[in-house]
């Protein structure tokens, strides 16, 4: 029997009782919803948790003293150069660099009379190394501006172009002002990097504070500060920070007698701790998904057994006038994986619906992938002949003789 | 149990045979036998040379639907589809393609005179009309016989006499026709008749003999 023929008549026979086939495919179209509500929220929550990660990095980690103790409670040698120092040699650092952050200073723009924000950032020359930026023209910091203090600053091309009006090799050795309580003071760009923060490309662009780069030493000078905000540095093994972070701690409570006032843990801790939360949503979602589809499967069998028993005769006959085995099964296969197809087809759209609007709610994006389209209706066509078989091949091995007999 | 016992039976092209006997006879399982629905348990069958005893099952449903058309009592037609794709339906199970198809049902519905009915479902149709769907079904891939099983059982009089004209006039084209009936007068319009009687013929005569000896 040709194929075409057989999905017709399964599709006559299967939208021939409407509510008995929507009860039946209930179970399939929330499985599939689910998963394809799943996939939509994911895909758009999983790019952006990656997104940071990239823009973390892998293995970098920050040493801090806690946050929920207030600094004035430790002495203003908690955490200095010297704590940089001594951490240096330390096994398993790749890279390490003294930090001191500050936005309390401001910077000129383009328009005389202007001025933005500026959060300056002192760092050691491993910096460069630890947040890899794109160099675009100049030099990053190095170690003698370090030594002297040198009144030398590294800038973005966002600030290039918002204090100069443009960005090129030009800008190099030009000078820049800095305002700070001190009063305004002249730096020298020695560098300019590839501004790749999520503000640049921000409509908002203008309004984030302009980030500039220098010396660590210049910096505490310029703030009037002995000590760090925090010491930044990179794990050789990415996987194994724990046991650093351990060692770290250890060092530095040894050498200043002190215990638990210090904090050293990988910046991706914590996109880590809300990846596994996102994981375990989606686990939990994927295991309702699961369980649903088994069910609606067991259902779509369940009704098939009782379709098989009505239509014994039907069988009898069909058999009567040549119908092979193979012919019977196909059929009922063919059945089974209309219902749990069209299920398949709907729980789409459901979950389509349910993706965009649960997108909407949590504020992230809801994207609708051909590929779990693809995945959808395979795993519902599955469904379809996995449990179709076993009711099918009853069907197919009914005796004809008894099938016609049947009342 | 055995239904049948030593029957011995031989039916030539052509002929218009009938069978007949109470319930319990064998004549059923001689017609499930002779549809290749069932298998002797000894001896052998054979159609159209064909030594049916020995086919593997698996060969049956292509016997069945290229050299047998069954007609049975209750109709057994599918009451979801129209009598023209009742008629298709041995024709899908034999692939022919959808032109020939529908050619061939047209012609076979005419043959029974039903032409006007082709697009109605079976609920549709009154007893009489059903069997001749039935009977345009069974002829429809030129079988080597048409077995029918009661075939006038659940009909009134008038219809009755329609069907046996239907069949006459097959058998007259040409076509072997074997008949269970336990109407005498039905069996009368046959040309042979074959009485069965605790499994087995115990009679075997022309349907002169038959009314001479007051069978009717």
């Amino acid at each position: 029997m040709p194929i075409g023929e057989n999905i017709k008549s399964a599709l006559k026979n299967v939208l021939s009782n409407k509510m008995r086939t929507f009860l039946t495919m209930l179970g399939i179209i929330i499985g599939i919803a689910a998963v394809i509500a799943i996939f939509s929220i994911g895909n758009g929550s999983q790019a952006q948790i990656e997104e940071q990660f990239d823009s973390l990095g892998v293995g970098r980690m920050t040493v801090s003293l806690r946050s929920n103790s207030s600094r004035q409670l430790y002495s203003s040698n908690a955490l200095t150069l010297d704590d940089y120092e001594l951490l240096m040699g330390t096994e398993g650092i790749k890279y390490i660099s003294p930090t001191y952050s500050s936005s309390n200073c401001y910077v000129k723009l383009l328009d005389p009379k202007e001025t933005n924000t500026a959060s300056i950032t002192g760092v050691g020359v491993e910096y460069y190394d630890i947040m890899s930026p794109t160099l675009l023209y100049g030099s990053y910091i190095t170690e003698t501006q370090v030594e002297e203090k040198s009144k030398v600053v590294v800038i973005t091309n966002t600030t290039a172009n918002k204090v100069f009006g443009y960005c090129s090799y030009a800008l190099i050795g030009e000078q820049i002002s800095l305002k700070s309580w001190k009063g305004s003071q002249k730096y020298t760009i020695v560098g300019i990097v590839n501004d790749d923060s999520e503000s640049a490309s921000s409509q908002y662009a203008d309004e984030y504070p302009e980030s500039i780069i220098m010396p660590i030493t210049t910096a505490q000078r310029l703030f009037n500060q002995k000590w760090l905000t925090n010491i930044t540095l990179t794990a050789e093994d990415p996987d194994n920070t724990d046991e650093l972070s351990e060692r770290i701690i250890a060092i530095l409570d040894e050498y200043h007698g002190t215990s638990e006032i210090y904090n050293c843990e990988s910046t991706t801790a914590q996109l880590e701790a809300m990846n596994e939360v996102t994981g375990t949503v989606t686990l939990l979602i994927s295991g309702v998904a699961a369980i649903s589809l088994i069910v609606g499967g067991i259902g779509v069998m369940n009704i098939m057994m009782v379709t098989v028993t009505e239509r014994t005769r039907e069988i009898g006959i069909r058999k009567s006038i040549g119908a092979k085995n193979s012919d019977i099964m196909l059929q009922f296969v063919v059945e089974a994986i209309i219902l749990t197809f069209m299920g398949g087809i709907m729980g789409i759209i459901v979950g389509w619906i349910a993706g965009m609007i649960a997108g909407k709610i949590i504020g992230s994006a809801s994207v609708i992938s051909v590929n779990s389209v693809i995945l959808a209706v395979s795993i519902s066509a599955a469904i379809g002949i996995i449990f179709g078989v076993y009711p099918a091949r009853k069907a197919s091995l009914l005796d004809p003789i008894e099938a016609l007999r049947y009342e | 149990m055995e239904a049948l016992r030593g029957v011995d039976l031989w039916v030539d092209k052509g002929e218009f045979v009938s069978i007949m006997g109470s319930s319990g006879s064998g004549k059923s399982t001689m017609m499930n036998i002779l549809g290749c629905l069932d298998k002797p348990t000894s001896g052998t069958y054979i159609l159209d040379g064909i030594d049916i005893s020995k086919t593997p099952d698996k060969m049956l449903s292509e016997i069945r639907n290229k050299k047998i058309g069954f007609v049975f009592q209750s109709f057994n037609l599918l009451p979801k589809l129209t009598a023209r794709e009742n008629v298709e339906l041995p024709m899908l199970y034999a692939g022919k393609p959808a032109a020939e198809r529908h050619k061939k049902a047209d012609e076979a519905l005419e043959k029974v005179g039903l032409t006007d009915r082709a697009k109605h479902k079976p609920n549709e149709l009154s007893g009489g009309q059903k069997q001749r769907v039935a009977i345009a079904r069974a002829l429809v891939n030129s079988p080597s016989i048409i077995l029918a099983d009661e075939p006038t059982g659940n009909l009134d009089s008038k219809s009755t006499f329609e069907i046996i004209d239907i069949f006459k006039g097959l058998n007259g084209d040409g076509a072997t026709i074997v008949m269970v009936t336990h109407e005498p007068d039905v069996a009368a319009h046959t040309r042979r008749i074959v009485t069965f009687k605790d499994g087995m013929a115990i009679s075997d005569e022309t349907v002169e003999a038959f009314i001479e000896r007051g069978g009717v």
